[in-house]
C-alpha cells in the first residue's frame, strides 16, 4: 500500500511541486493545508502516514503542530521542512519530536524514503 | 530677585509683611525725650533735699531706666523690623517718667504719681511679642489688653485717690487728686496684684509653648529672655522667702544692689534675645560654599539649608510651572496659603517667573538678610538643579530615542530578512524542484545536452538560494529570533573558519535589541578574526555578571587591531552605546585580539 503523505506549506508552488515530486515516486499525496489550523485539521481527519510539515505557517510554526500531532494516539511521521537550513533553528527541530528534516531545495523522495525507513 | 512674603494664615498680624520701621525721627525724638526728663530730675533731685536719704534708690531707679532705654535704642536701631525696641524705649521712658515723683513742681509731680508702674505691662507686652513685638493671635491682644489696664488700675488710678501730703513732708500738691480715699486705694491694689498674678500664667504659657514650638534659629533668639524671666522669677521666690525667714539679709544693702543688677537683666535680656535673631554672615559663607560642591544628594538642598538656617523644620516648595502650583521634594502638591502659624514663606523668582519657595520658621523674618543671602543660594542650586535635571532629561531623550531607531533598524532588518525568505527564496526552492524533477524524468531517454544544461540551471538555482541564505543571516539571523543569544552563537562558531570554542554555560533569553547586539558584536569580531588575526583559535564567552551581559571573543592571533580600522567595530560601538553598553577591543601586537562587551540586560 502506498504511503499515504499530507503536504503542509502557504506556498501554493512548493505544495504542486512537492505533489509532483511524491506522487512520481510512488507516495500518495491524500491532501494539502496552508496553515497549522488547517494542518491540525486534516491530519486527525485525513490519519496520513507522514507530514510533510513547513516550519513557517502564517498563523504559527511547524514545531508546535508537530508536538500536538505526536500528543495524538497513533501519530503520523513528521518530516519538517524549511527554505532554511536545520542549524538556522538550533536544537528546535530535535525538540519537537520530529521524524526528521529536509531542506526544502533537498527535497527528494529518495530523501524521504531514506527519513521513513524502519517505518511500517 | 527674591521677595520676602507672607502668605501664612491671613490672620490679623502674621498677615502684615515685615517692613522695618525707618522712623529715625522718632527715635532721636525718643532720646531727647530721655535725656530732658533725666535732666529734669537730675536737676531737681540736686537743688531739693526731700530725698536725700534715698539717694541710692534715686541713682538706681534712674540707672535701671536709662539701661532700658540705652537697650531701647541699640535694638530700634540694629533690629529696625522689630518693634521690642521702641516698646523698650517706651517703657524706659514710663519708669523715666515715673521717676518724676522726685520733682518739685506739682505738674510733673503729679504726671510722675499718674504713670508710676505703668512701664511694668510695657515689659510684658515686649515679653509676650518677642522678638517681633507683634501680637500675633487674638489671644495675645487680649492679654496685652488686659496688662495694660492692670497697669492703669494699679498706679494711674490710685494717684486719682491718693494724697501724698498726708505720707511725705513737703512734697507738691497732686493735682489729678479726686479725694482721698485710702481703703479705695488699698482695695484697687489687692485688686491689681490679684490681676497680675492671674495675667502671669498665661503669659509664662504663651512663652513655654513659643519656646517648644520655636526652631533652633528661634530659641537661641529666645534663649536670653527666656534666662533672664527665670532669674527674676527666682530671685522674686527668693526674696519672698528671705523676708519670712532671714529679714535680715534681704533688708541689708547688699541685697538691695543685688536687686538692682537683677533689674538691669530685664532690658539687658531683651536686647541679647533681640541681638541673636540674626545668624551672623559665616552661615551664609558656609552655605555657598556647601551647595558650590556640586549636585546635591536627593533632599540635599532642603537639608544644607536646613542647618545652615537653623530650622530643621524649613521645607523647600518647587514651582511647577506647567500646574502653576509648587509640590514638596516628593511631588506632593503644598498650599503656601496655609503653611500653618509660626511658618512664614520666601518665595524665589528667577526673571520675574517663580521657581521656588522656602517654608521656614517665622522667626527668620527677623533676619532679612540671611533669608535674602540663603534665598540667593538655594535660587543658584536650585536653578542649576533644574537645568541639571532638564540636561538629564534631554539626555535621557537622546538615548531612548537612539535605542529606538536602533529598534526601528533591527525591524526593518527583521522584515527584509522574512520578506526575502517568503519571496525570493521561495520561488528559487520551487524552481529547484522542478529542474530536479524535469532532469529526472529527462534521465534516461533524454537529450543529454539537455540534461547537461538542466545540471548546470540547478547547481545555479542551488547556489542562488545559499547566497540568499546568507545575505539573510547576515541581515537578521533567523536562529536568534527562533532559538535565543545561545544558539545564534553557537551556529556562528559552527561556521566560523577559524576554529572556535564556546565556553560558559548557555545563557536565558534577553531582549531582543540585547540579543542582537551581543550576536552582531560576535558576528563581526569572528569575520574579523577569519579576516586579519591569523589566529589559530578563537574563544567566544558569554556571562551573566548583575544586570551585565557580558561578551568576550578572544583569539590568539597576531594582534594589532585597531577600532577605527574599518573593522566594523565602530558601527558596533554606537549599537551597543545605544542600548547603555560599552565595547572595548584589547589588541597588542603579537598578543591576540580581545573585544569585550558589557551590555545592560534591561534592553532598553
Amino acid at each position: 500500500m502506498a504511503r499515504t503523505v499530507l503536504v503542509v506549506d502557504d506556498h501554493a508552488g512548493f505544495r504542486a511541486q512537492a505533489r509532483i515530486l511524491l506522487a512520481a515516486a510512488g507516495f500518495d499525496v491524500v491532501g494539502e493545508a496552508q496553515d497549522a489550523t488547517g494542518a491540525l485539521t486534516a491530519a486527525r481527519t485525513l490519519r496520513p502516514h507522514v507530514v510533510l510539515l513547513d516550519i513557517q505557517l502564517p498563523d504559527g510554526n511547524g514545531f508546535d503542530v508537530a508536538r500536538a500531532l505526536l500528543d495524538d494516539g497513533d501519530p503520523p511521521a513528521v518530516i519538517l521542512v524549511s527554505s532554511r537550513e536545520e542549524s538556522d533553528y538550533g536544537a528546535q527541530v530535535t525538540r519537537s519530536g520530529a521524524r526528521g528534516f529536509i531542506s526544502k531545495a533537498d527535497l527528494s523522495a529518495q530523501g524521504l524514503a531514506a527519513l521513513l525507513q524502519g517505518d511500517r | 530677585m527674591s521677595r520676602l512674603v507672607e502668605l501664612g494664615e491671613a490672620r490679623e498680624g502674621e498677615a502684615r509683611a515685615v517692613r522695618p520701621s525707618r522712623r529715625p525721627l522718632l527715635r532721636v525724638g525718643s532720646a531727647v525725650l530721655a535725656v530732658v526728663l533725666f535732666g529734669l530730675i537730675l536737676a531737681n533731685a540736686l537743688t531739693q533735699d526731700r530725698y536725700r536719704v534715698e539717694w541710692l534708690i534715686f541713682a538706681s531707679n534712674v540707672a535701671v531706666a536709662a539701661t532700658t532705654i540705652v537697650a531701647g535704642q541699640v535694638g530700634w536701631a540694629m533690629r529696625p523690623e522689630s518693634r521690642v525696641g521702641p516698646l523698650l524705649v517706651v517703657a524706659g521712658l514710663l519708669h523715666l517718667g515715673w521717676k518724676l515723683e522726685f520733682t518739685d513742681w506739682s505738674l510733673t509731680f503729679t504726671l510722675g504719681l499718674l504713670l508710676d508702674r505703668n512701664f511694668m505691662a510695657v515689659l510684658g507686652h515686649a515679653l509676650l511679642t518677642f522678638p517681633t513685638g507683634r501680637t500675633a493671635s487674638r489671644a495675645e491682644r487680649a492679654l496685652i489688653v488686659g496688662l495694660y489696664a492692670v497697669g492703669i488700675l494699679g498706679s494711674s488710678l490710685i494717684a486719682l485717690f491718693e494724697d501724698p501730703t498726708g505720707i511725705c513732708d513737703g512734697c507738691p500738691r497732686n493735682l489729678a487728686l479726686i479725694t482721698d480715699a485710702p481703703s479705695l486705694v488699698d482695695a484697687l491694689l489687692l485688686t491689681a496684684r490679684f490681676a497680675t498674678v492671674i495675667l502671669g500664667v498665661p503669659i509664662v504659657l504663651f512663652m513655654m509653648r513659643k519656646w517648644r514650638r520655636g526652631s533652633a534659629a528661634a530659641r537661641r533668639a529666645l534663649a536670653p529672655v527666656v534666662t533672664m524671666v527665670a532669674v527674676i522669677f527666682l530671685f522674686t521666690l527668693l526674696e519672698h522667702a528671705g523676708q519670712l525667714w532671714f529679714p535680715s539679709v534681704v533688708d541689708a544693702t547688699p541685697w538691695f544692689w543685688l536687686n538692682q543688677v537683677v533689674i538691669v537683666l530685664v532690658p539687658l535680656g531683651f536686647l541679647a534675645g533681640l541681638l541673636r535673631t540674626r545668624m551672623g554672615r559665616s552661615a551664609v559663607g558656609e552655605l555657598v560654599v556647601e551647595l558650590g560642591r556640586g549636585a546635591q544628594p536627593p533632599g540635599g538642598l532642603r537639608e544644607a539649608l536646613a542647618r545652615r538656617l537653623g530650622d530643621p523644620s524649613l521645607q523647600i516648595a518647587y514651582f511647577r510651572p506647567e500646574r502653576g502650583d509648587y509640590v514638596d521634594e516628593r511631588g506632593h502638591p503644598m498650599n503656601l496659603r496655609a503653611v500653618g502659624s509660626g511658618r512664614a514663606v520666601t518665595l524665589l523668582e528667577s526673571a520675574g517667573e517663580p521657581i521656588a519657595a522656602l517654608v521656614h520658621d517665622e522667626f527668620l523674618r527677623h533676619d532679612p538678610e540671611i533669608v535674602e543671602a540663603v534665598a540667593a543660594a538655594a535660587r543658584l542650586a536650585i536653578s542649576n538643579e533644574r537645568l541639571r535635571a532638564e540636561v538629564r532629561a534631554q539626555l535621557e531623550e537622546v538615548r531612548a530615542s537612539r535605542a529606538r531607531i536602533v529598534e526601528a533598524g533591527d525591524a526593518g532588518r527583521r522584515r527584509v530578512e522574512r520578506n526575502l525568505h517568503d519571496g525570493a527564496q521561495q520561488r528559487l526552492v520551487t524552481l529547484s524542484l522542478a529542474v530536479g524533477m524535469l532532469r529526472e524524468r529527462l534521465d534516461h531517454d533524454g537529450d543529454p545536452e539537455i540534461v547537461a544544461q538542466l545540471d548546470t540551471i540547478s547547481e545555479e538555482v542551488r547556489q542562488a538560494i545559499e547566497e540568499l541564505r546568507e545575505l539573510g543571516r547576515g541581515i537578521h539571523p533567523a536562529i536568534l529570533a527562533e532559538e535565543g543569544l545561545s544558539a545564534g552563537v553557537e551556529s556562528l562558531a559552527e561556521r566560523s573558519p577559524v576554529p572556535a570554542s564556546i565556553e560558559g554555560p548557555p545563557i536565558d533569553r534577553l531582549p531582543e535589541p540585547v540579543e542582537v547586539a551581543a550576536y552582531f558584536v560576535v558576528a563581526e569580531a569572528l569575520t574579523n578574526v577569519a579576516k586579519y588575526s591569523h589566529a589559530k583559535h578563537v574563544t567566544v564567552r558569554l556571562s551573566r555578571r548583575g544586570r551585565l551581559l557580558e561578551v568576550d571573543v578572544v583569539d590568539d592571533g597576531v594582534g594589532g587591531a585597531e577600532p577605527t580600522g574599518g573593522s566594523g567595530l565602530r558601527g558596533l560601538e554606537d549599537r551597543v552605546a545605544a542600548i547603555g553598553g560599552e565595547l572595548r577591543l584589547e589588541s597588542r601586537a603579537g598578543a591576540g585580539t580581545r573585544v569585550h562587551a558589557e551590555i545592560p540586560c534591561d534592553g532598553r
